[in-house]
């Protein structure tokens, strides 16, 4: 069972005249075992940072963070805004390059090509898929990794609502198929509330307002009442943080 | 009310076979650059002739094809061209190898960037002439002269378009690759490789254009062999069609590796631009 523990993190830039900013201002969260976690913030809460911090492509300036699968490092996925594949590979060869091209591989990259729905795609060069099919490339990449922790950064917030609404469902799906521990941001309330078992809201200047458990049944689609219900109550708590502020 | 459901936006249009269009695509462009090669050629030829019936001290295309043929049978054309080569090899070699170094270094470090970004754009400004005359005076007759002025010829230009290629690898997929734990030397094989290709190709086509001019004109101040040397030994002869024989040899070797070596490389490499 993985886990994501963070303490303690604080994370500072430094401009050319040496003045520092914090954007990450002592964060503390655990995530442990197949749970779906979004993090939801206004722009320059730090959202991003901390997906990178985590991920290992940025560093830390101070506390600690550690990902861990029984007794060994968590085996890591990313999604990013962007697909961001190689363009001179076609879809299938994109998902050999992150697996290592270690045993097994086609078979893995096939099966959650199948998933997302582009199965017949596998021989195509990027540039000649659409936005949001390049995007579920993406998705399938992380999942053909077989990782234990899935990171994802705004991955549907390029797309139109009604392709972001399909790739909501086809990642609910994908994930209750391969339960993962997942971190999950997002500006978009609706899309935090349909997907995550938590959601953590984070305050401008890096630190956490909230925690709000979701405990709706699932698959859950946006037009829910409940789902609707729930998004109003924390936009409105969204609201109060800001007129706080 | 009516409601029309519109599927998700589609792979964009390609034909049943992709694979035979592709390849259908390719053979009509292949075809048409050979249309157009062709034309250009019978073109020039044709203004020659007409320049040779007309002008003043014009040889024919006969005139000049014969004298080559000439040269063919007084053992002149291959031992010089193999001579002109050897040095072009060599200097051109010498100048890619050093010349993707620095280029790394100009496109990685800001440093060597400021330190040779001018030096090399007074070397792209240099005519191949300077380089000639400077190394005939340096090194005077023999072979390190025209090694020299290829290698120097060519160098700007090897820089310039590798440390271009260099800044343009894309640093959103080498931190894909880095999250996904990656290896560098695959990052290395599969993203800036390919990211360097298209540059690197431009890189050798420039430096080949360059290195070729230059080696022309130290052969024809510093030598007593080769291509140049030939070149200049029918001018001071006063014999034009001598002159023109070679002077196709130079254009034909520019054609030639362009045409039949650098293209299908360049159309390799960048085949997915084109997919």
């Amino acid at each position: 069972m993985a886990s994501i523990d963070i303490n303690g993190l604080v994370k500072n830039y430094h401009d050319r005249q040496g003045n520092q900013t914090r954007v990450l201002d002592g964060i503390d969260l655990n995530i442990s075992g197949d749970t779906f976690v979004s993090i939801v913030g206004p722009s320059g809460s730090g959202k991003t940072t901390l997906l990178n911090i985590v991920s290992g492509i940025e560093t830390l300036s101070g506390g600690s963070v550690s990902l861990r699968a029984g007794d060994r490092d968590a085996k890591v996925g990313y999604v990013f805004q962007d697909p961001r594949l190689l363009p001179w590979r076609t879809v299938m060869q994109n998902l050999g390059f992150v697996q290592h091209e270690r045993a097994g591989w086609e078979e893995r990259a096939r099966h959650y090509l199948d998933l997302v729905g582009l199965g017949h795609l596998g021989d195509r060069f990027p540039a000649q898929l659409s936005g949001g099919q390049q995007q579920r490339i993406g998705i399938a990449r992380a999942f053909a990794v077989e990782p234990d922790v899935l990171l994802m950064d705004e991955p549907f917030s390029h797309l139109d609502a009604m392709t972001s609404r399909t790739m909501r469902e086809h990642l609910e799906r994908i994930w209750l198929e391969s339960r993962r521990t997942v971190m999950f941001v997002t500006h978009d309330v609706t899309e935090a509330v349909q997907l995550s078992d938590r959601i953590i809201v984070l305050a401008p200047g890096g630190r956490i307002h909230e925690t709000i458990e979701v405990e709706l049944p699932r698959p859950r689609r946006s037009s829910d009442p409940a789902v609707a219900v729930l998004q109003a109550e924390i936009l409105a708590r969204f609201e109060a943080m800001e007129a706080a502020a | 009310m009516t409601a029309t459901l519109a599927p998700e936006a589609g792979p964009r249009p390609v034909p049943k076979d992709p694979a035979g269009s592709v390849w259908s695509r390719r053979g009509r462009s292949a075809s048409y650059s050979a249309a157009a090669l062709v034309a250009a050629l019978l073109s020039m030829l044709a203004v020659w002739q007409l320049a040779s019936v007309f002008g003043h001290r014009v040889p024919s295309i006969g005139e000049t094809i014969g004298r080559l043929v000439d040269e063919e049978a007084g053992g002149h054309l291959w031992t010089n061209l193999a001579l002109s080569m050897n040095r072009f090899v060599l200097g051109l070699v010498v100048a890619l190898v050093v010349g993707a170094v620095l280029g790394v270094l100009m496109g990685l470090s800001r440093v060597a960037d400021h330190a040779l970004s001018d030096l090399t754009m007074a070397g792209l400004a240099a005519p191949a002439v300077i380089w000639a005359l400077l190394t005939t005076m340096w090194f005077g007759f023999g072979w390190l002269t025209p090694v020299v002025t290829v290698f120097l010829a060519a160098l700007p230009f090897v820089m310039v378009n590798i440390a271009k290629a260099v800044r343009a690898v894309p640093a959103d997929l080498v931190l894909m690759a880095r999250s996904f734990g990656v290896s560098r030397t695959q990052v290395l094989r599969h993203i800036v490789a390919p990211a360097v290709a298209g540059s690197t190709v431009a890189a050798v086509r420039f430096g080949i254009m360059s290195a070729w001019n230059g080696l022309l004109l130290a052969e024809w101040f510093g030598s007593t062999s080769g291509v140049g040397w030939r070149s200049r030994y029918w001018y001071d002869a006063n014999q034009l069609d001598g002159f023109l024989a070679w002077v196709l040899v130079f254009i034909v070797f520019l054609v030639l590796a362009d045409q039949v070596l650098l293209g299908p490389v360049e159309r390799f490499v960048t085949r997915w631009r084109t997919a």
